[in-house]
C-alpha cells in the first residue's frame, strides 16, 4: 500500500479528466500541468530524478509554454468550444479510438506484475554520469537522429511562418 | 528522524528566504533612494526598518478585491503558481557545509540529490506559469501583454542560462551542487582563490545576464515596466496576493543570487582560509552559513545596484540580446571550456 | 528652426554595453556613499535635494495666495464693509457675505456704516485664485500665507469670521503681513519706457480701425489705414 504513489497517481488522473472535460482551454492547459508534475513525481519515486527533471524542465518549461502561447494568442475566450465537436461521427471515432487504444495498454501490461517487486537496483542507477554515458555511447545514433529530427521540424517551422525568404 | 531533520531544514529555509525578501524590501527602497540623492522610508522607525513590518500589515489588512470580468479561477491561481516554484527552487542548494549537533552530521543543503542545479533550471522555468496565468486571468489589455512580454523574455534567456551553466559542468564534472562548492576549495594557478569565476569569467558574465532577465529585474523588466503598461502582469492584483507575486520576485533573486554564489564565488568558502581547520564542528557549520549569506547579500545589493544604474531595454532589444548575442556567446564560451579541459587533462 | 537630426556613432565602449555598465555603476556607487554619508548628519536638509517636510519648511514669497484673512486698519477696525464685490468677483462662487448695518455701539470696531454680519470661505471650493483680494474696494479680504488646511471634516474648512480673523492676528504676529502697495517712484530709466508705451497706443487703434474696415469689406480704405498703422509702428521702431 504505497501511499507516495496512490496520491500522485490519483492527482494525475483527476488531472487529466478535469484537462479533457474542462470547457475553458487555459485551466485546461494548466490541468496538463498537473498531470506532467505528478508524472515527474511518480518517476522521482521510481530512483530516476533526473528523468523527473527532463519531464519537468522539457514538458513543462516548455512545451506546454508554448501550448499556453497558442492559446492565449489564438482562441478569444467566449467561443464556444463545446460547440466544436458537434458532429456525433468524430465523437464516436473518438471514443472507438480511445477504446482500442485501452486495449492495446492493457495487451502491452500483461506481464508487468512480474516485474513489479522489489529489486535491488544498481548503484548509482538514475545517476546523470550514466545516463550521459548511455546516452553518448550505446545510443549515439538514436540520439543524433532525434536532433537531426528537431533540426528539419525547426527548419520547416521557421520556414513556414515566413512570407518571404 | 531523517524527516524530522528534513522538515525543520525546509521550515528554516523557507523562514530564511521570506525573512530576507523583507529585508530587500527596506534595502531596495533605501538603497535606491540613496542612489537617487533622496532619502528613503525613515520615518517608521529609526532608518525606516520597520517598514517592511508596516508593509507586510497593510498588504495583509487590504480588501482581496477581483475585477468583475477577471476570470475566477485564473485570477485566483496567478499569485500561488508564482510563489510556489520561487520558493521550492532554493531546495538544492546548499547553504553552509555541514553542521554537528548531538553527534549527528547534518548538511546545511536540503535535498542533496545528484541531479543538483539541473532541478532548479526545472523550477525556474515553471516560474512562467505564474506570469502568464495571472496576466490572463486580468482580463485586461495590459496586463496579457506584460504576460506575454514576460513568457516570451523568460524562455528565450533560459537557452543561454542553461548553456552557461554546463559550461560550468564541463569545469566541475557533476551536476551536484554540494559536490562543486566543495571543489572550491584552494588556489587556482597559485595566487587566485579556487573559485568558479576565475575559471569562466566569460560564463559567469553570461549567467549574471541571464539571471537578472530571468528574474524580471532591470534592465528585463518590460513584463512590469511601470511606466508603460501600468504595472504588467500584476496591475490588477492587490492586498496579499500583490504580495506573494513582490515576495516570490524576491525569493527569485534570493534563489539565483544563491545558485551564483555557489558554481562561481565558492559557496562557503572564505578565500585563502580554511576554516574548517581551526573552528569546532558547530561554529564551522555556523561560519560557513554565515560567510555563505553575505556572499548572496553583496549580490542582492548589486541587483538593487544596476537597476538604478541602466535603463530598461526595449523588447526587440531584450530579445536580441537574448538570441543574437548571448547564446553565440555562450556557444563560444563552451567551445574555448572544452578547448582548455582537453588540453590540460 | 528644427535642429537637423544626427545619428550618433556610437564608439566601440559603448557598443560593448558592459564597460558603460561598469562606468554607470561607479557614479551611482558614489552617489550612493556621498547620501549615506549625508543620512547620518543630524539636522535638516541632509541629503541635497531633499528637504523633509514637517521639519524643515521653505520659505514664502510675501505675494503667496494661502488661507484667506480680514484686514484690519491701524487703529484696529475691520476694514471689510460687506459689499459682497468678492463674492461676485468669485470664480468658484465659495464666499458667502451678508451685510448688517453697523449698530449705535459699535461704531470705532469697523471702518464703515456696514459690517459683515456673516463672512464665510468654503476652503473646500476655493482655487486661491485672489480676485476677491483684487475686486475687494476697501482692500479688507487678502490672501496670506497659510497653506496647511487640511481638516477632518468638511465644517471644519469652512472659514468663518472668527476663523479669518485669526488668520489675520497669526499673520501679524509672524510678521507675514504684505507691505502696503506704495506708487513706484518714477525713475530715469522709465522714461523711454513711457514714451514707447504712449507710441505703441497711438499705432493702436489705427491697427484696430484697419481690421474693422476690412471686416467691413473696403478693401481700399483697409489697405490705407493699414498702410499708416504700419509706418506709425516703423516710427515707433526707430525711436526704441
Amino acid at each position: 500500500m504505497d501511499i507516495y504513489f496512490w496520491i500522485f497517481a490519483v492527482i494525475g488522473v483527476a488531472a487529466g479528466i478535469f484537462t479533457i472535460s474542462y470547457k475553458d482551454a487555459l485551466p485546461c492547459a494548466l490541468g496538463l500541468l498537473t498531470v506532467f508534475m505528478s508524472l515527474a513525481a511518480l518517476y522521482v519515486h521510481l530512483h530516476a530524478p533526473l528523468v523527473a527533471i527532463f519531464q519537468v524542465a522539457i514538458y513543462a518549461g516548455a512545451i506546454l509554454i508554448l501550448v499556453v502561447f497558442v492559446i492565449m494568442l489564438l482562441m478569444t475566450p467566449d467561443e464556444d468550444q463545446m460547440g466544436r465537436q458537434k458532429n456525433i461521427g468524430f465523437r464516436i471515432m473518438g471514443f472507438l479510438l480511445g477504446l482500442l487504444m485501452m486495449c492495446y495498454l492493457a495487451i502491452g501490461a500483461k506481464g508487468i506484475d512480474q516485474l513489479v517487486h522489489q529489486e535491488k537496483l544498481p548503484k548509482g542507477f538514475g545517476d546523470p554520469h550514466i545516463f550521459g554515458d548511455l546516452l553518448f555511447r550505446q545510443y549515439l545514433l538514436h540520439f543524433e537522429v532525434a536532433s537531426v529530427l528537431l533540426l528539419v521540424a525547426l527548419i520547416g517551422g521557421v520556414y513556414l511562418a515566413k512570407k518571404r525568404l | 528522524m531523517n524527516w524530522v531533520i528534513a522538515i525543520i531544514k525546509v521550515v528554516f529555509i523557507w523562514t530564511w528566504c521570506l525573512l530576507w525578501a523583507t529585508v530587500m524590501t527596506w534595502a531596495e527602497r533605501r538603497g535606491s533612494a540613496m542612489i537617487q540623492d533622496r532619502l528613503g522610508p525613515n520615518r517608521a522607525g529609526p532608518f525606516g526598518l520597520f517598514q517592511p513590518i508596516a508593509d507586510g500589515i497593510k498588504l495583509f489588512t487590504k480588501e482581496e478585491f477581483r475585477p468583475k470580468t477577471a476570470r475566477k479561477i485564473l485570477f485566483n491561481l496567478g499569485p500561488i503558481l508564482f510563489a510556489i516554484p520561487a520558493f521550492s527552487a532554493y531546495a538544492v542548494i546548499p547553504f553552509g557545509d555541514k553542521i554537528v549537533i548531538g553527534g549527528k552530521e547534518i548538511l546545511l543543503q536540503v535535498a542533496d540529490v545528484n541531479i543538483g542545479f539541473l532541478y532548479v533550471l526545472a523550477i525556474g522555468a515553471l516560474a512562467v506559469y505564474g506570469i502568464v496565468v495571472g496576466g490572463w486571468g486580468s482580463n485586461n489589455k495590459y496586463s496579457i501583454l506584460g504576460g506575454l512580454r514576460s513568457t516570451a523574455q523568460l524562455i528565450s534567456y533560459e537557452v543561454p542560462w542553461g548553456l552557461a551553466l554546463l559550461a560550468a559542468v564541463f569545469v566541475y564534472g557533476t551536476f551536484d551542487l554540494r559536490q562543486i562548492a566543495l571543489e572550491q576549495t584552494g588556489t587556482f594557478l597559485g595566487f587566485l582563490p579556487n573559485w568558479g569565476v576565475f575559471k569562466q569569467p566569460l560564463g559567469f558574465l553570461i549567467f549574471t545576464v541571464a539571471a537578472y532577465a530571468e528574474a524580471n529585474r532591470v534592465p528585463f523588466d518590460l513584463p512590469e515596466a511601470e511606466s508603460e503598461i501600468v504595472a504588467g502582469y500584476h496591475t490588477e492584483y492587490g492586498g496579499m496576493r500583490l504580495g506573494l507575486y513582490l515576495f516570490g520576485e524576491y525569493v527569485n533573486l534570493y534563489t539565483l543570487s544563491a545558485l551564483c554564489v555557489t558554481l562561481y564565488f565558492g559557496a562557503w568558502n572564505l578565500p585563502y582560509i580554511d576554516m574548517s581547520k581551526f573552528l569546532g564542528p558547530i561554529s564551522y557549520g555556523i561560519a560557513s552559513f554565515v560567510v555563505f549569506w553575505l556572499k548572496v547579500m553583496v549580490f542582492l545589493l548589486s541587483f538593487i545596484w544596476v537597476r538604478w544604474t541602466v535603463p530598461r531595454f526595449r523588447y526587440d532589444q531584450v530579445m536580441r540580446l537574448g538570441w543574437k548575442t548571448l547564446i553565440p556567446l555562450a556557444l563560444f564560451n563552451l567551445l574555448i571550456t572544452a578547448l582548455f579541459i582537453q588540453l590540460t587533462v | 528652426m528644427a535642429k537637423p537630426v544626427v545619428k550618433k556613432k556610437y564608439t566601440l565602449t559603448e557598443r560593448v554595453y558592459l564597460i558603460e555598465i561598469i562606468k554607470g555603476l561607479g557614479l551611482t556607487f558614489k552617489h550612493f556613499v556621498f547620501n549615506v554619508k549625508a543620512s547620518f548628519r543630524p539636522g535638516p536638509h541632509t541629503v541635497p535635494t531633499c528637504w523633509q517636510y514637517p521639519e524643515d519648511r521653505r520659505e514664502i514669497a510675501p505675494i503667496f495666495r494661502g488661507a484667506h484673512m480680514l484686514m484690519l486698519d491701524d487703529q484696529g477696525r475691520i476694514k471689510c464693509v460687506g459689499c459682497g464685490m468678492c463674492a461676485k468677483a468669485c470664480p468658484a462662487q465659495c464666499i458667502t457675505v451678508k451685510r448688517g448695518k453697523v449698530a449705535e455701539g459699535e461704531e470705532s470696531k469697523y471702518v464703515g456704516k456696514t459690517y459683515p454680519e456673516e463672512f464665510v470661505v468654503d476652503l473646500t471650493r476655493c482655487i486661491f485664485c485672489g480676485f476677491c483680494e483684487e475686486a475687494c474696494p476697501k482692500g479688507a479680504i487678502v490672501l496670506g500665507p497659510e497653506y496647511e488646511l487640511a481638516q477632518y471634516t468638511r465644517e471644519e474648512c469652512q472659514l468663518t469670521k472668527e476663523g479669518l480673523l485669526a488668520n489675520y492676528y497669526k499673520a501679524k504676529e509672524e510678521g507675514k503681513l504684505k507691505p502696503p502697495k506704495k506708487p513706484v517712484p518714477v525713475a530715469a530709466s522709465a522714461e523711454p519706457v513711457a514714451k514707447k508705451a504712449a507710441a505703441a497706443k497711438k499705432a493702436a487703434p489705427k491697427k484696430v480701425e484697419a481690421q474693422g474696415a476690412e471686416a467691413k469689406g473696403d478693401a481700399k480704405e483697409a489697405k490705407a489705414k493699414e498702410a499708416e498703422a504700419k509706418k506709425a509702428e516703423k516710427e515707433q521702431k526707430s525711436e526704441g
